[in-house]
């Protein structure tokens, strides 16, 4: 079993921090793997809205390339997971289908290979167990709120993921990792992404509302793990701001740069200065809070020790005099007869 | 006045089952895919009347709609479905359907495809910028343009863009692959144009031996279900 890692179009470029920090982390876990060699676009999102064979065609041609690494797909990017995930599961069901698209492609796809996102790969092969014992820095003043979007969890059948309205994998994840997950209720919510430049209304309203929502949930950043969502979100945060008249600073975050953060990862490994929305001065506030949270606790945990000492001495030293008393009573009512006797000899 | 296609509509399900494995049939008008839906405030007809329109054989009225067009593909109709239809499914397929007929479309998702498909197909890999040129250019929207143009720079700034596209080693593999199954996809329709044509025809003929028994032909007058038959 070993795993091929396929990048995607837009990790190459234009979200080349969530090509980085993903590697970065991995690494940090101990996850080996190779890329994909010779991989090419999986055809997200049109394809699949022009003709079926063509996105799944595309998609097997990625899964055949990773055939020669192994039998285990890992793609960060959602829609790329999502749409080589869809292929997979229709091709592995139908040998007919597995044979239309074998007609298409230039060699064939035999292989047997099973698609992973960056969430369900690390739920599955690493574990929150392993992620809490490797975690070095404290994020536990970082507020977040994780936002999935449409295509980590649903339909929840493909994704394996617990609920179509309430994933839960980013969630574990960044709780594991010691960050202060916020509740609410857009996570699954769209934010237009295929909508995006044909008709930008939609996009700035859906993704307008993300952000208002993970506002007046009390975050301070949205964690994604998808480029699309990042896009939305991130670089076109201000074209919202004008458009639905908002002030919002939101900085919106890839997962693996939490993640890798919180192992101990330093900003420039998880690039965030590539980020639109310049995240470093609230991770900064968050780490310094939950240092002066510490030594805050720290202190009066030495204050709470010192007056229980005092407290002891003060005891002991009663205890102490106490027995001294006992035992100076003690002399006294056996020297007073004594004393008596001395007396009444004298 | 909607008048059934009854032949439309029975063929155009047939080939959801096949397509999609999902039955229009099964949809009994809820509404709970439009009131999920993330882009409907955009539509022409919100997705359960597409289901209704579909159910009744208003095939090109739908396949010509904005609705057919700017849907996002979330999903979260067919996460939603009490009846378990696939309905971002059933979109795909019109959407695929208007990509292999060729067909005039409203809205520019037809035009952002073919810009993307495009430069995949000659690159292998996207050229985020090429495509963005590529479909500004198809959309002959200057004004289009000019709202993205303000995140150029930043882009490049940062770093976050890459000048010249550079060929990926399976392009022409691609290049390929897109040619293939487009043409693929054209020849069916071809066909299934033509066994909807004869249809058509069949239905027109018995419409118009209704007519000549008396039935009421002539309180038609021009319905929406008479494109059908054009």
């Amino acid at each position: 079993m070993s795993l091929a890692y396929y990048p995607g179009c837009s990790l190459l470029h234009s979200s080349a921090e969530f090509d980085r920090s993903t590697r970065k982390v991995l690494a940090a876990l101990g996850v080996e793997y190779k890329d994909v060699p010779d991989w090419t676009c999986c055809g997200s999102t049109p394809a699949h809205m022009m003709d079926h064979l063509l996105a799944q065609s595309l998609a097997a041609r990625n899964l055949r390339q990773a055939a020669e690494v192994g039998d285990q797909l890992l793609a960060p990017c959602a829609s790329c997971y999502q749409r080589q995930k869809n292929a997979e599961i229709e091709i592995h069901k139908s040998d007919a289908f597995r044979a239309q698209v074998n007609a298409v492609l230039d060699k064939p796809y035999t292989g047997h290979v099973i698609v992973y996102a960056l969430p369900e790969y690390l739920m599955k092969f690493v574990g929150e167990e392993k992620i809490a014992s490797l975690v070095k820095a404290d994020l536990s003043q970082l507020k977040v709120v994780p936002y999935y979007g449409c295509l980590l969890g649903r339909p929840s059948e493909l994704t394996g993921e617990c609920d179509n309205e309430q994933p839960m994998m980013m969630d574990m994840l960044l709780e594991a990792a010691g960050v202060d997950v916020k509740w609410w209720n857009y996570k699954t919510e769209c934010c237009g992404a295929s909508g995006g430049m044909p008709k930008m209304e939609i996009q700035r309203r859906l993704s307008g509302k993300v952000l208002g929502q993970a506002r007046a949930a009390g975050a301070d950043a949205v964690v994604v793990c998808c480029p699309l969502c990042h896009v939305n979100l991130d670089l076109k945060q201000s074209q919202i701001n004008s458009y639905l008249g908002t002030d919002y600073e939101m900085p919106i975050l890839y997962l693996p740069q939490v993640l890798g953060l919180a192992l101990g990862l330093s900003a420039d490994d998880v690039m965030l200065g590539k980020n639109m929305v310049d995240p470093a001065p609230l991770i900064k506030k968050a780490v310094a809070e939950a240092a002066r949270m510490k030594a805050e606790e720290e202190k009066k945990a030495a204050e709470k020790a010192a007056k229980a000492a005092a407290r002891e001495a003060e005891a002991a030293d009663a205890e102490v005099a106490a027995a001294a008393q006992v035992a100076a009573a003690a002399q006294v009512a056996a020297g007073a007869p004594e004393d008596g006797v001395a007396e009444a000899k004298s | 006045m909607i008048r059934y296609d009854a032949p439309q509509a029975a063929f155009y399900r047939e080939k959801l089952i096949e397509r999609v494995q999902a039955d229009t049939r099964d949809c009994y008008q809820c509404g709970n895919c439009s009131a999920g839906c993330p882009a409907a405030f955009t539509f022409d007809y919100a997705p359960n009347q597409v289901m209704r329109m579909l159910q009744v054989g208003l095939v090109d009225r739908v396949l010509d709609s904005k609705a057919v067009q700017l849907c996002v593909q979330c999903l979260t109709c067919t996460a939603r479905c009490p009846r378990n239809i696939d309905i971002a499914g059933i979109f795909e397929d019109l959407r695929s359907v208007t990509a292999a007929q060729e067909r005039e479309v409203p809205e520019y998702a037809k035009t952002f495809n073919k810009a993307f498909m495009g430069s995949v197909a000659r690159f292998g890999r996207l050229p985020e910028l090429y495509m963005m040129g590529m479909f500004y250019l198809g959309t002959m929207k200057p004004k289009m343009a000019m709202g993205d143009a303000g995140l150029a720079i930043p882009m490049l700034t940062k770093g976050k863009m890459q000048f010249i596209p550079r060929k990926a080693k399976g392009a022409d593999e691609v290049s390929r692959i897109y040619k293939k199954t487009m043409g693929i996809a054209r020849a069916r329709q071809k066909a299934e144009a033509k066994i909807m044509g004869s249809a058509a025809k069949a239905a027109a003929a018995g419409a118009v031996a209704e007519g000549a028994a008396g039935l009421g032909a002539a309180g038609r007058g021009p319905g929406p279900g008479n494109e059908a038959a054009g």
